[in-house]
């Protein structure tokens, strides 16, 4: 069932076209990434959902209804702000109450979700405090709970970690994943941060200059990238310029990269023999090994600098003229591989993607 | 590093230094003088006379005519802080959210009064609330009333002089206040349910209090201590303190007592400052000062 639908929504600020025509629909109970570079216009298409913008264009549905002219407070859309937007003159209960005192919800019964809120977002007894005397990560925690407190139908998220430090990220992160199973509500958020994107949505859809470029589950996201912009935006690519050479059966493409340097892959291509492409592969896949073993592609190559980051190791090479970089995982079994050192990058075909200039 | 750190320290100290020094210099010596004075004696023959005592003092609290003026002071200002208030914060609100342009015009057109040396704008006012002049002729012809207002050389006339230009100040110091809000805070009351009117009065309202307390302070002390305006639009029929001592001062030449007065003045502007911000900073929303 189709809870939040969004039909050709635009947005202009003057002359600024912050949001172009963006088609959404997300179902009921599932979680949305909304994810792009600064300025692509999130926190306008979340605005609009909450009701803070007036279409330029377009209709917003909720439930099937058109709701473009419903209020804000009539919405029953719970939101956390990108930076919390805490009411700095109340206490903490306050600020988790205000949607239950709005709602005029008895005062008994305020102070008993209030305490629930509290406890599910794991910060009992803070009530009496005021925003100020909290940390960042407990801030956020209150504005959660604040969001959530007076069961709305929706959860807007503006990129709710992107103030919180690495470590203490990692752990909302988690949280957030468990609250929302744990919950079932229908919630869009957005981030600019593409691993929590992947983790956190059930789909994410990648905004670029006002429009959806790709609207997917996570795998589908990081493994077939439909347009070049997704593809560098999300993970890191190696990627190659290069001339079609052969296109055979099963989907089976050629390209030339330079003299001698031919990559193949088994991803098809819809052009024709000649057409100048780039080749993607993504670091992860490709492997690193001393002798040249049976590989689809395989490319002797001189290691010129080793970036050691602990988790993974980054080896950079040159193919056919590329600068190209290579993960490898640190399992501990140190590859004996030192600057300089000649070895073998290899990778199988289906790596290898191909996408127009 | 440490006398790094410590010339660091210094900085502030050699920034307020030159204020300090005309504070020290031009500022303590007269009041200092002014308040010693106040308890010297004075006789229209002789003069002042440098014998001590607490009379001055008593004169003026124990008889009624002093006190009824020093009350009349006091709520006169206070009802002009009230006014700049009442009609200050619309259109304080109003400005803050227009654009970059029409912004600035606006609050050219609000310091505009200041521009206006005092004597000439109170005349032009004179004129304006003369029982023959525009504003009664038009409502006299529109038959509202019968007779001319009573608004000149009384309290009301002050009362709209000094709301004047005071309302500047006001507006000033509600919009540095409301501009510190935070935009996305009535936006998240929305979100939780509040009407435009409730995420006002909850959090937009409570916020711009510290403005509303330093615009109130601020026109009060300044209409307290006004006197060119009271003198002109009231006609020498709505005396206030100011008007008092500057009587003694000129005319009795009896400075003792006009400093006596000068000082109680001070004291209890200064007192009901204070006040007015205690009650505030310990009210409800004791936050927003912290
Ligand atoms: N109130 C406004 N007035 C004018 N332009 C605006 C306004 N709000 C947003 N814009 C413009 O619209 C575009 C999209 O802004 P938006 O805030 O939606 O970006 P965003 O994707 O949320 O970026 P970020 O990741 O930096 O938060 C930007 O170019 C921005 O400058
Ligand atoms: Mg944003």
């Amino acid at each position: 069932m189709i809870h939040v639908e969004l039909q050709s929504v635009r947005k202009t600020f003057g002359s600024v076209v912050a949001v172009n025509g963006v088609n959404l629909s997300i179902e009921k109970g599932e979680t949305l990434a909304l994810l792009g570079p600064s300025g692509c216009g999130k926190t306008t298409t979340l605005n609009m959902i909450a009701g803070f913008l007036d279409l330029d264009d377009g209709n917003i549905l909720i439930n099937g209804k058109v709701i473009n002219n419903v209020p804000p407070n009539k919405r029953n859309v719970g939101m956390v702000f990108q930076n919390y937007a805490l009411f700095p003159h109340l206490r903490v209960y306050d600020n988790v109450g205000f949607g239950l005192q709005m709602r005029k919800v008895p005062k008994a019964e305020i102070t008993e979700k209030v305490k629930r809120a509290l406890d599910m977002v794991r910060l009992p007894g803070v009530e009496e405090r005021y925003p100020k005397q909290l940390s960042g990560g407990q801030q956020q925690r209150v504005a959660l709970a604040r969001a959530l407190v007076f069961n709305p139908d929706i959860l807007l998220l503006d990129e709710p970690l992107s103030n919180l430090d690495a470590k203490l990220r990692e752990e909302m992160r988690l949280e957030l994943m468990d609250l929302r199973r744990r919950l079932g509500i229908t919630s869009i958020f957005v981030t600019h941060d593409q691993e929590e994107a992947l983790v956190l949505s059930d789909r994410v859809a990648v905004m670029n200059a006002g429009v959806i470029e790709q609207l997917a589950i996570p795998t589908e996201i990081y493994e077939k990238p439909k347009t070049g912009f997704v593809a560098s935006f999300i993970g890191e690519f190696n990627k190659m310029a290069g001339e079609v050479a052969e296109i055979g059966s099963g989907g089976a493409v050629k390209v030339k990269i330079a003299e001698g340097v031919v990559i193949k892959s088994n991803q098809g291509y819809g052009g024709k023999v000649g057409d100048k492409v780039q080749v993607m592969i993504r670091p992860e896949r490709m492997r690193l090994s001393l002798q040249a073993t049976a590989s689809d592609n395989s490319f002797p190559v001189k290691v010129e600098k080793i970036a050691y980051l602990g988790m993974v190791i980054r080896y950079y090479i040159t193919i056919g003229g590329v600068r190209c970089v290579v993960f490898v995982a640190n399992r501990g079994d140190r590859l004996n591989i030192a600057t300089g050192a000649d070895v073998h990058v290899e990778w199988d075909n289906e790596h290898s993607l191909i996408a127009g200039l | 590093m440490p006398t790094r750190r410590r010339r660091l320290f210094l900085i502030p100290v050699f920034l307020v230094l030159p204020l300090l020094a005309i504070f020290l210099v031009f500022y303590l010596p007269p009041i200092a003088y002014t308040f010693i004075q106040s308890f010297y004696k004075f006789s229209p023959m002789k003069g002042i006379i440098k014998e001590w005592h607490l009379g001055n003092y008593g004169k003026f609290l124990t008889d009624s005519y002093y006190l009824g003026i020093l009350w009349r002071t006091i709520w006169l200002s206070a009802v002009v802080a009230l006014v700049c208030l009442v009609l200050g914060y619309p259109v304080a609100y109003y400005i803050l959210h227009m654009a970059g342009r029409a912004r600035g015009l606006l609050v050219l057109l609000i310091l505009s009064p200041l521009l206006v040396t005092v004597v000439i704008r109170s005349l032009g006012w004179i004129i304006l609330l003369a029982p023959t002049g525009p504003l009664n002729r038009a409502v006299m012809g529109l038959h509202i009333t019968s007779k001319p207002l009573p608004i000149l050389f009384q309290e009301s006339g002050v009362i709209i002089g000094l709301a004047h230009i005071y309302f500047a100040f006001m507006v000033l110091s509600l919009i540095s206040s409301l501009q510190r809000i935070d935009p996305s805070l009535p936006l998240a009351a929305r979100n939780l349910g509040a009407n435009t009117v409730q995420a006002f009065l909850r959090v937009t309202l409570p916020l711009s209090l510290p403005g509303v307390l330093a615009g109130s302070v601020l026109v009060f002390v300044l209409s307290v201590g006004s006197f060119v305006i009271p003198a002109m639009l009231g006609g020498g029929k709505v005396t206030v303190l100011t008007y008092l001592i500057y009587q003694q001062y000129i005319k009795f030449v009896n400075w003792p007592f006009g400093n006596a007065m000068a000082f109680i003045l001070l004291v209890l502007a200064s007192g009901i400052i204070l006040l007015a911000g205690r009650w505030l900073e310990r009210g409800k929303y004791s936050a927003v000062f912290q």
